[in-house]
């Protein structure tokens, strides 16, 4: 899974999610991509999980990006704790991610193919996304 | 068929978001006139069929402005969007009439099936997908041909190995890799090993098993 390698701090507020992707929001390596319809944090879990769900699909040949890295570390408290005592330990890793977000990119597979890989993989997603083609991609097939 | 759009200049003090709630787009145009740009305005529903159609940075639009005596092709700059809705924000026009050379990027097109694909089992990375040239604004090429019939696994296509229409030369570095054919890797392939083997876990896992499943 996904994770830094070393933070400067260990823990971090929570912070808010507004507004639209402003960078990544392109396709910049492959040919398909999956983009984010919604605010969310998403874990590095749900990212293994959704390039595991590609990979397996597509077998052999063809190339994934992933285009979000978990940075965030998100804390918990353990169960039935009393309140007070400092801030929880972390726990796992997030991305924040917000609308118009390119998650993954895939190329060296028809179209029929990266689409139902992506369709496999929005399913570990926690929020809606919507698959993408690149223009010139779309070009050449409505020519 | 050349692509046409009709502009409006734009009345001073107009607001861009109230323009857009009134199903009109901001744009620009510039180049027409040394450093000048004029400020317009474009329907939004003939703007997004013009971006439907033309490609951004290499696709010629002949502007026509009422209120100007100007009237000439221009190339479709930029397009700034909504990064999921296709709700154009602005665009911006670049005027070729006085330019005796204009940047274009020109999305490469790849002919064939390479060799080191088709036989081999390798896969094909595209490194490039558009290449910024310049020409002649009058003659600009719908895209480039990359031939990759004959690559196999290992081998790397350069920008200088390119084979470019006459009157286009290559803006940037030449020693840039378009597409390589690389081979399946020892870390994918023991990626895909895994990910077998964790579905086959997985599988016998969900299978019941036992008197406790029945």
């Amino acid at each position: 899974m996904l994770s830094p390698r070393r933070t400067k701090f260990r823990k971090q507020q929570r912070g808010r999610m507004r507004g639209l992707a402003t960078r990544g929001s392109d396709l910049n390596f492959g040919d398909f991509g999956l983009q984010a319809l919604e605010p969310s944090w998403i874990t590095s879990r749900q990212i293994e999980a959704g390039r595991r769900a590609m990979t397996r699909y597509i077998r052999r040949g063809g190339k994934i990006w992933i285009r979000v890295f978990p940075d965030k570390p998100v804390t918990a408290r353990p169960a039935e704790t009393r309140m007070g005592s400092g801030k929880g330990a972390p726990e796992f890793w997030v991305a924040v991610v917000k609308p118009g977000r390119i998650l993954f990119e895939i190329a060296g597979v028809p179209e029929a193919t990266a689409r139902e890989a992506m369709r496999l993989a929005s399913f570990k997603m926690p929020i809606k996304t919507k698959f993408i083609v690149r223009h010139q991609i779309e070009a050449t097939e409505e020519s | 068929m050349p692509l046409t759009i009709e502009c409006q200049k734009r009345p001073d003090g107009t607001k861009p978001n109230a323009l857009r709630r009134g199903g009109q787009i901001p744009a620009t145009l510039y180049g027409h006139n040394g450093a000048e740009s004029i400020q317009l305005v474009v329907d939004a529903k003939q703007a997004g069929f013009l971006i439907r159609d033309a490609a951004v940075n290499s696709t010629l639009v002949q502007v026509t402005i009422p209120e100007l005596p100007w009237k000439g092709k221009a190339l479709l700059r930029e397009v700034q969007k909504h990064p999921w809705r296709n709700s154009l924000y602005h665009i911006s026009f670049f005027s070729i009439a006085a330019q005796s050379e204009v940047e274009v990027s020109l999305p490469l097109n790849f002919i064939g099936d390479a060799k080191g694909v088709k036989t081999e089992g390798g896969t094909l990375n595209s490194v490039l997908t558009e290449l910024a040239v310049k020409c002649d604004p009058e003659r600009i090429p719908e895209k480039i041909d990359v031939d990759v019939s004959a690559l196999n696994i290992g081998d790397i296509l350069n920008v200088s190995d390119l084979k470019l229409p006459p009157g286009v030369a290559v803006s940037g570095e030449s020693d840039r890799v378009v597409v390589m054919i690389s081979g399946v890797s020892t870390a994918a392939a023991a990626d895909a090993a895994d990910d077998e083997s964790a579905a086959a876990t997985e599988s016998a896992a969900a299978t019941p098993s036992g008197k406790g499943a029945e």
